[in-house]
This record gives C-alpha cells, sequence and structure tokens, in this order.
C-alpha cells in the first residue's frame, strides 16, 4: 500500500445494534446472540426487530432486497459523517457472499406462482448481485465508482481491500467500503445440510465440541480516505490502515497443513507491511466461526506465528456472539477492534467457553482485559480457500 | 502516443460465443454478419412473448481441465476461457501453483444453471431444499475458485458480479492488480451461461427484442439476450518481457463511474458514462482524437443507445460524428457478465486485423444517436487506440483503452 489511509467512520445494522459501542457492548457481556431457534431446528441469531424505513428516508423501501435494505441502512451512518465531501468523490464498494440469492428464489417462486409473464419486474432487478451497491449509491448520491465484490464469508474484507486499491489509484477522495448479507432461511437450511451452519445453540468458535456457526445477517461500512484528506476536512481519524492483503489456497494444498502454512504466511507479509513487529500486535480478531478445520486452519497460524500463552496477543472472536454474518462479517470485524482500541477493552469469550484441546495455548482471554491496544490485526478466511487481512493502529488516528 | 511507462500486456485470449470459439472464426463472423439469433433451445419460452436468443449450443470442456470444474454452465465457460488464453499466451505452465497469477471474474447471474435444471424437473412446485442446495453449493465466487484450482493458484483471486459490466470490471480490477505488485500476471474473465431467470427478466422489463437487435438505429426494438465467456492474459510488462512474450495488445486505461440516479435507467444526460470514459483516456495519457474506433456497449434498448450517443458528443466534441462507433451485439446478443470480455476481444483483433466490426441490422439513421455507427459494412482502418464502454444496473459505468503493440 503506497498511500496513508485512515478509517473516520463506521455504520452498521446488526442483531447486537447499529453502533460499534453496542456491539462491543454485546461482547462484553459474553452471551450469544443465536438465541432462537426455528420451527425446522436451525438457531439464527436475525435483527428480528430491523425496520429499514428507520434508516432509510425514501418512497420505496418494501421493494428493496432485504440485502439493498440492510446495505441502505448500514450506509447511513458513514453519509452523515461525510455530508461535507462532494458525492461525486465518494466511491462505494459492497462485498457479499450470497448476493441476491433470496430475490433469485423469490422471483423463481413468483415466476411460478403468478407465471413468468406476469412476475414482477422489480423483483428481477434485485436478483443482480450488484443492485444493493447501486441502491446505496443512489440514496447518497456516491458516484465515483461502484463496484460489488464476492470471497465467500470473506467478501466484506475484500471489500475493503478493493477500495483501498481505488483510492490508491486517486478514484476517489473517500470510500464507503464494507458488505453485507441476509438471512435467508432456504438457503440457511441448505447450509446445514451442508455443515456450514450449525442447528446447535451454544456452538462457539474455537470451543471443544464446536459445531459451527449460527446463521447471521446484518451490513457494515467503514469510511476510508487518505489521512491528508481526512485532516483537510477536519475529520477525525479512527484507525489508520497499515497493511492489507490476500491470499488464495487452492484445493490442492488445503489439506495437510497448507492452509494454514498460508494463513501463518499471510500474518507475516502483513506485519512486515506494516514495518511492525510481531509483539506489537495487541489484539488478533478472528474469523473463526466454529467450523472444525477453519478454526483449526486461523488460529493454528496465530499460534505458530504469535506463540502461545498470556504473552501473546489475545484474540476475540466476533462471531461466538453474532454468528456468521458472512458480507458484514470482515468490515464488523475491523469495526470492533478500533472500538476496543478507543476503549481499551478486549472482551472476553463468552459464558461457557472451553477452548478446544487443538488450540491449547491460544490466548482468548477468560475476563475481559484493560489494555492498551495500538495495533490489531484482522483476519479471515473461507473454507473455499480465501484468506485476507488487515492491520489497524491508532498510530495515525486522532 | 503513450508516455513512457510500465503498460499492461495483453498476451492471451480465449473465448466461447455464440459465433464460435475461435478468435479468427468469431472475428470473421462479426466481420461477414453472421447471426448468433437463433430460437431459444435452453429452456420453454412459451409463456413469455420473447422467443429468440444467442447461444452457444454444447460446450466441451478438454479433458486436462474438465475434473477441475467445480460448478455447471458458467464454471464450464470460466474454465474453458482460461485454458484457452492461457494456451494462446504459450505459459507453458509458467505461474501455475504461485501466487503471481491472478483470477479475476466478472458475472452477472452466476452459475444459475444446476438451480435452473431442478427448477425445470418440477415447474409446477415452487423452489425446494434440492433447488435451494443448487444455488448455496455454487456461490458466486465458483469460476474463480474453478480457474484458481486449475492453475493451483495462491495469489489474489477476486470476483466481481458487476452485472453488464462485469467484464469490463474484471479486465480493470485485474490491471489495477498488476499496476500495484499483487500479482505478475492475471486472468480476466467475464462469463455468462444463458439463463432463464434474466430472459424471464428482461422480457418482463419489456427490454428485449421479438426478433433482432439493431443498435443505434431508430426505433430499435431492444437487446437480445446472449451467452458465452471470454478470457484475458495480462501481465506485466517486465513479466510478459522475461519470457520474450509478444504482446497481442495493450490495456492502457480502466475508467468507471456510477450514475447514482436509477437502478436500472441511464442518466439521460450521459454524464456518467462520459465520466468513465474520460478518466479511462486520462488514465492511457490519450485524448479523444487519439480514439480510432470505439465498441459501444449497443444494447439496442432505445434509452441505452440514446444516452450512450450523447455520452459520446459530451466526450467526443467535434469529433463525435467521425469517431467509429460500433456494437456486436447485434450478433452475439448481450452476454451480460461476459460482454465487456467479448467485446475486449473483439477490439484486440479489430486493433490486430485493421478492421471495424460492424453494426449490424442498422436500418436508419436515428437523429438522437448522431455518431458515426459503421453501418453494416466492416471498414478497414489503421486502428491505434479503442475504448469500449460496458454499462449495468447499478448505473456502474466502465470503459477501457485498448492499445495496438505498435501504438
Amino acid at each position: 500500500m503506497t498511500g496513508s489511509f485512515v478509517v473516520t467512520g463506521a455504520g452498521m445494522v446488526t442483531a447486537a445494534g447499529d453502533t460499534p459501542q453496542a456491539i462491543l457492548q454485546a461482547l462484553l457481556a459474553r452471551t450469544p446472540l443465536a438465541a432462537a431457534r426455528l420451527d425446522d431446528g436451525g438457531v439464527v441469531a436475525s435483527i428480528a426487530e430491523f425496520d429499514p424505513k428507520r434508516y432509510i428516508l425514501r418512497k420505496g423501501v418494501k421493494d428493496l432486497s432485504r440485502t439493498s435494505q440492510l446495505a441502505c441502512s448500514a450506509a447511513g451512518a458513514n453519509a452523515r459523517a461525510i455530508e461535507a465531501v462532494a458525492a461525486e468523490d465518494v466511491g462505494v464498494v459492497f462485498g457479499s457472499a450470497w448476493g441476491s440469492l433470496t430475490t433469485v428464489i423469490e422471483f423463481e417462486r413468483e415466476a411460478y406462482l403468478q407465471g413468468a409473464r406476469f412476475v414482477d419486474p422489480i423483483l428481477f432487478t434485485e436478483t443482480v448481485s450488484n443492485v444493493p451497491a447501486g441502491q446505496v449509491a443512489i440514496l447518497y448520491g456516491w458516484s465515483a465508482f461502484n463496484v460489488t465484490v464476492s470471497s465467500g464469508s470473506a467478501s466484506g474484507l475484500a471489500g475493503l481491500r478493493q477500495a483501498l486499491a481505488f483510492l490508491e489509484e486517486g478514484r476517489a477522495l473517500v470510500a464507503v467500503a464494507g458488505g453485507g448479507d441476509e438471512l435467508n432461511l432456504q438457503l440457511l437450511r441448505a447450509l446445514r445440510r451442508s455443515g456450514i451452519v450449525t442447528d446447535r445453540l451454544g456452538s462457539l468458535p474455537l470451543a471443544e465440541g464446536r459445531s459451527g456457526p449460527a446463521g447471521g445477517e446484518g451490513a457494515c461500512f467503514l469510511t476510508i480516505e487518505s489521512d491528508e484528506h481526512a485532516r483537510h476536512r477536519g475529520a477525525a481519524a479512527l484507525a489508520a490502515v497499515r497493511a492489507s492483503g490476500s491470499r488464495f489456497v487452492p484445493r490442492s494444498t488445503q489439506g495437510s497443513g497448507g492452509a494454514r502454512e498460508s494463513m501463518a504466511g499471510l500474518i507475516r507479509q502483513l506485519t512486515t507491511r506494516s514495518g511492525l513487529e510481531f509483539s506489537a500486535v495487541d489484539l488478533v480478531v478472528l474469523s473463526a466461526s466454529g467450523l472444525l478445520g477453519g478454526d483449526v486452519e486461523e488460529a493454528g497460524a496465530v499460534l505458530d506465528v504469535f506463540g502461545d500463552g498470556p504473552e501473546a496477543a489475545p484474540v476475540m472472536v466476533p462471531k461466538s456472539i453474532l454468528g456468521e454474518t458472512w458480507g458484514a462479517s470482515g468490515p464488523l470485524a475491523a469495526a470492533i477492534a478500533i472500538e476496543v482500541m478507543r476503549t481499551s477493552t478486549v472482551p472476553a469469550a463468552p459464558y461457557g467457553f472451553a477452548l478446544a484441546p487443538e488450540l491449547a495455548g491460544l490466548n482468548v482471554p477468560s475476563e475481559t482485559l484493560r489494555r492498551t491496544v495500538r495495533n490489531a490485526l484482522i483476519l479471515d478466511r473461507t473454507d473455499s480457500g480465501h484468506q485476507l487481512g488487515l492491520v489497524l493502529s491508532l498510530d495515525g488516528a486522532a | 502516443m503513450i508516455a513512457e511507462r510500465s503498460r499492461v500486456w495483453i498476451t492471451g485470449i480465449g473465448l466461447v460465443t455464440p459465433l464460435g470459439s475461435d478468435p479468427d472464426v468469431f472475428f470473421a463472423g462479426l466481420l461477414e454478419g453472421r447471426s448468433g439469433v437463433a430460437a431459444v433451445r435452453s429452456f420453454d419460452t412459451s409463456a413469455l412473448p420473447n422467443h429468440v436468443g444467442c447461444e452457444v449450443g454444447e460446450v466441451t470442456v478438454p479433458d486436462r481441465i474438465r475434473d477441475r470444474v467445480l460448478g455447471g454452465r458458467c464454471c464450464e465457460l470460466a474454465a474453458i476461457v482460461a485454458d484457452q488464453a492461457v494456451r494462446n499466451a504459450r505459459l507453458d505452465g509458467r505461474y501455475e501453483g504461485t501466487g503471481n497469477l491472478a483470477v479475476v471474474v466478472g458475472t452477472t447471474m452466476g452459475d444459475v444453471s444446476r438451480f435452473e435444471e431442478e427448477r425445470a424437473a418440477h415447474p409446477d412446485n415452487p423452489a425446494d431444499d434440492s433447488d435451494v442446495d443448487a444455488l448455496a453449493s455454487r456461490p458466486l465466487e465458483v469460476m474463480a475458485r474453478t480457474v484458481a484450482d486449475m492453475y493451483r493458484l495462491s495469489g489474489p483471486v477476486v470476483t466481481v458480479p458487476a452485472a453488464c459490466a462485469a467484464g469490463n470490471y474484471a479486465l480493470g480490477l485485474a490491471a489495477s492488480l498488476l499496476a500495484r505488485g499483487e500479482a505478475k500476471a492475471a486472468l480476466a474473465i467475464g462469463c455468462e451461461a444463458f439463463s432463464r431467470l434474466a430472459f424471464v427478466g428482461f422480457s418482463r422489463m419489456r427490454a428485449m427484442s421479438g426478433d433482432a437487435c439493431r443498435p443505434f438505429s431508430r426505433g430499435r426494438p431492444g437487446l437480445l439476450l446472449g451467452e458465452g465467456a471470454a478470457g484475458i492474459l495480462l501481465e506485466t510488462e517486465a513479466a510478459a518481457r522475461a519470457r520474450q512474450a509478444e504482446p497481442l495488445a495493450f490495456l492502457d486505461g480502466f475508467g468507471l463511474s456510477c450514475d447514482a440516479f436509477h437502478i436500472t435507467g441511464p442518466r439521460q444526460d450521459g454524464a456518467g458514462a462520459a465520466k468513465a470514459m474520460e478518466q479511462a483516456l486520462r488514465r492511457a495519457g490519450i485524448t479523444p482524437k487519439d480514439i480510432d474506433y470505439l465498441s459501444a456497449h449497443g444494447t439496442g434498448t432505445a434509452l441505452n443507445d440514446r444516452m450512450e450517443s450523447v455520452a459520446i458528443h459530451k466526450v467526443f466534441g467535434e469529433l463525435a460524428r467521425r469517431v467509429p462507433v460500433s456494437s456486436i451485439k447485434a450478433l452475439i446478443g448481450h452476454t451480460l457478465g461476459a460482454a465487456g470480455a467479448i467485446e475486449a476481444v473483439a477490439s484486440i483483433l479489430a486493433l490486430r486485423h485493421g478492421v471495424i466490426p460492424p453494426t449490424w441490422n442498422w436500418v436508419e439513421a436515428d437523429p438522437e444517436c448522431d455518431i458515426d455507427c459503421v453501418p453494416n459494412e466492416p471498414r478497414a482502418a489503421k486502428l491505434r487506440h479503442v475504448l469500449s464502454n460496458s454499462y449495468a444496473f447499478g448505473g456502474n459505468n466502465s470503459s477501457l483503452v485498448l492499445s495496438s503493440p505498435s501504438a
């Protein structure tokens, strides 16, 4: 990364609330949100009371897909923070794992019920995966660029990386970047059948006996701009972006520790790019979701690089509380890390957490830590092979 | 004249289109006016007012890559064009098993073919669990993953579902990865399988023609849907020179913008599209007078072609009526996520052959499309720089500058 970029805002909609403070409070409360059990046996962490009209002040909100509603709602806080920036200088990047899959199913259903000749064309529009990002742009007028990316549950972090690239290239002064996905019960059932989400209440990431994440939903955007632009407009930098990186693990090397080795390599690359010693990393935010192999890949790499025991950087796992929010998860992890840095408060693992034996030594706090956190490493991975990371720092922030 | 700087080299191409899967056959088809339009074979259209499209027909996945394909038809298309582009570039295994080759795939609908096959098996019932399994097992990124797995790649793997501009976006994002040193080479792919979902949707939007697509022609009846894919291998100049590769063309500029106006309809003042074109020219270090041919988005819809013409006037000013503009969609239809990539290949071939493929099916001048749309006759020309546009839902505008190796 050649430029110096800072995060100056964060907007989100999650089951734990719509501010970083609310989400950190939920993490500090140490009780997973996935308490809802469905009639078909699934467990979810949905945003039960989500009312897009609270956030979106325009007509036609009901015609938007839920992903579009979540995205437009989350971006509201970002919009308020950059009101003084010309809309033509603001670009949007949105990462989504599933795109508009729910609407695809819905469109097919309507085509069946009403006949292909009568299905609502507006519904078709919302099947197209880049439409949520387009709706955000329309709502707030942001026109510098508009990009949707998809890398499974790491889509949101992929979106942040793409935004950084475009900012470096001078394509906008400000990027509103993040991701999101909606909860779809039919999809959730399909994912349960494939073992990607759990049907058991109390499955915790990194824990003994884990069986995957609860299905969640949400959206989150970070406002990113150059340090210079933020200073020029008098915006407070919440954190500086020190480095970002990505790798892919092809199927042929996913077994026999290849993925873990690759993740360790990514961590080393990110710390090098950040100009940080390993000991300067004060917090590691994992994307661990409770998948057996995935957690070992990610947390194992952290052990390989940072070592074990209480002297190693503490590890935080937002999905233990929020469930799997797919495209939202990476940006949410970044927003939470910033809040942890700002408050010098590292949440402990949820109540009842017992670290899996194969991850022994991983520094998952059992009590809330009060300590200075200046540098945070945010990691993301998918079973399909994507590995991404981001380093945020208070150094360079206001 | 491009200023002295490192350029992105295009060293390999591959494609699957309704006009064939061999670049020479494809380009000859564009020049001869061979139409890919036929009655839709993939599914029953009897419940709809539209019945024609531009399908590829049966595709053959080479044995050497067949077991690497992780999904359905869209994956097959992506795998085939990746294989073609890599072989065309004579990579001979270079970059395999490394992080030096990035993959960027653009698509609109993704790999929905198995879902549609499952649905066709019980059309009288709503989608059931097995249908949704078919969707869940093939997320948007499955094409990119297929290609990365084919070559055991560990570098950047990106999926950009940018709807009808996805092919251009894939090329632009791939070039960006090279410029930032994230890889030495990149496979940029646009791919789209013929989909009932899209067909019903565009039909219901009343955007589709009942017979022919007539870009820029007065009274044009709308677009036709197509399918296909194109793969383009990009390399940094240093990497290409190191292996003594020959450039087919250069990718010199990528511009993009968003209308932020309407989710399906373009801004009729053309401001967003103009901004993307101007940005691509600026990044290429050239001006409108350097453009010898403009490969239009040219869908054949009333709104798009009018807007694109207005945008061309905004950018080209008094040159607007002189720059040759054409759309190949009259022959191969709108291939959605593949369109930008296929049109980039057509542009590369035009640069190499010194011939502009015409806008076929053009009947009558439209005063609202006051441009030289090269109607119905190929035109020989010395081409140095081509500007290629793609637009999409969400108000996504994109433009590429492709240049001849001699420019």
